[in-house]
């Protein structure tokens, strides 16, 4: 695979999960109350889970930046994204959707769609595996680099504001 | 070559960039156009009727009658839960209306544990004694969806009740007390219009 794709790859994860540990520090306490909606483990264990989450998210966001360790970094970010869509699953059929999904500044019901959002992560995260042929990154290729990660990031948030509008019309189908 | 490759990148840019803001406008527009009036249950308690007397407990630990005759002011009744995103954006809303108003204002809950209500409260700012947590409270007037309001006349008769998601579905509930009509398809069903005139 291009090396391009591979940087615009772990810079893209670097910027999610950089900004998903920001927005979850600025507002710890929503974190938590929307951790302990999804009911999946005991609440006694909750004050550990939140601040590990937030610190695995802070290590994997640094793994993507300095790219030393890509495919342990790449699996392990896999795995997480894993967990989160396991988690918003089981709620899903638990049809607890009502719940605030903890995915954006914005609270947002769970939908398939979120399931589906993290598997796709999922897909990119593990692609960076596929071993990239040599060749040496010019001025270019960062500039393209840096377009296609600004593309990304405001394509992500469209899909939200898209998936916002969706929860936000199916509340009057009561 | 690469001063046409840069011109489509900066092209996608600005198509992405104005994508995004559709979508957003679309949310905006959305929300200007929801549905204007509160969703009221078919079944339960009518409206109109005196309301049964129903004893819970707040938070603070005092008893508290809910509905009945004898009461001097007008009760809004909201039904929240710490797990309803919506609920937390029409707390302030239904405080301010409450004040506005001069309604007495109760919110009941269930479920949940003791801890995840306390700490509810003291984020959304309601007092303890304001704060009932009660299962007959919700079977009584047929809650089924979050967040749902009630409002009990000074008098004790239930004057409306249903489902809110915005201010306007609030005060479409202190509009159908004021005029006693119900709902807008009540109010049409006993419009009659007036006989043409002859010429």
């Amino acid at each position: 695979m291009d090396p391009l794709v591979t940087a615009v790859i772990a810079f893209g994860f670097a910027v999610l999960f950089g900004t998903a540990a920001m927005t979850k520090l600025r507002d710890f306490e929503r974190f938590r109350s929307a951790l302990r909606n999804y009911a999946l483990f005991p609440s006694s264990l909750e004050p550990l889970v939140s601040v590990m989450i937030v610190f695995v998210e802070i290590v994997l966001a640094m793994g993507w930046l300095l790219g030393f360790y890509m495919a342990p970094t790449a699996i392990a970010s896999a795995l997480l994204l894993g967990l989160y869509g396991a988690g918003m699953a089981t709620n899903l059929v638990r049809a607890r959707s009502y719940i605030d999904c903890g995915c954006g500044r914005a609270e947002q019901p769970l939908s398939w769609a979120l399931v589906v959002r993290n598997a796709l992560y999922m897909t990119a995260a593990l692609a960076v595996l596929i071993p990239a042929n040599e060749r040496t990154l010019g001025w270019f290729d960062m500039g393209l680099a840096t377009f296609a990660l600004l593309i990304l990031v405001l394509m992500e948030r469209t899909a939200m504001a898209l998936l916002a509008n969706m929860s936000q019309t199916a509340a009057w189908r009561t | 070559m690469v001063a046409s490759n840069t011109l489509l990148w900066v092209l996608v840019l600005a198509l992405t960039v104005m994508v995004l803001a559709l979508a957003r406008q679309i949310g905006v527009l959305n929300d200007r156009v929801a549905p204007a009036g509160a969703l009221t249950p078919t079944g339960g308690p009518k409206i109109g009727e005196t309301t049964n007397a129903v004893q819970v407990r707040d938070l603070s630990g005092t008893d508290v009658t809910i509905g009945g005759e004898g009461k001097d002011l007008t009760t809004l009744l909201m039904f929240v839960s710490p797990t309803c995103p919506v609920c937390k954006t029409l707390v302030p809303t239904a405080m301010s209306l409450a004040k506005y108003e001069g309604f007495h204002l109760l919110f009941a809950s269930d479920g949940d544990s003791i801890d995840a209500h306390r700490s509810y409260i003291k984020d959304m700012g309601i007092d303890e004694d304001r704060y009932v947590l009660s299962e007959a409270l919700g079977m009584e007037y047929r809650v089924s969806k979050l967040p749902f309001a009630v409002l009990i006349d000074s008098d004790g008769t239930l004057a409306s009740l249903g489902l809110v998601n915005t201010r306007e579905h609030l005060e479409s509930l202190v509009e159908a007390m004021r005029t006693g009509v119900a709902t807008i398809q009540e109010y049409v069903g006993s419009y009659v219009p007036e006989p043409a005139k002859e010429a």
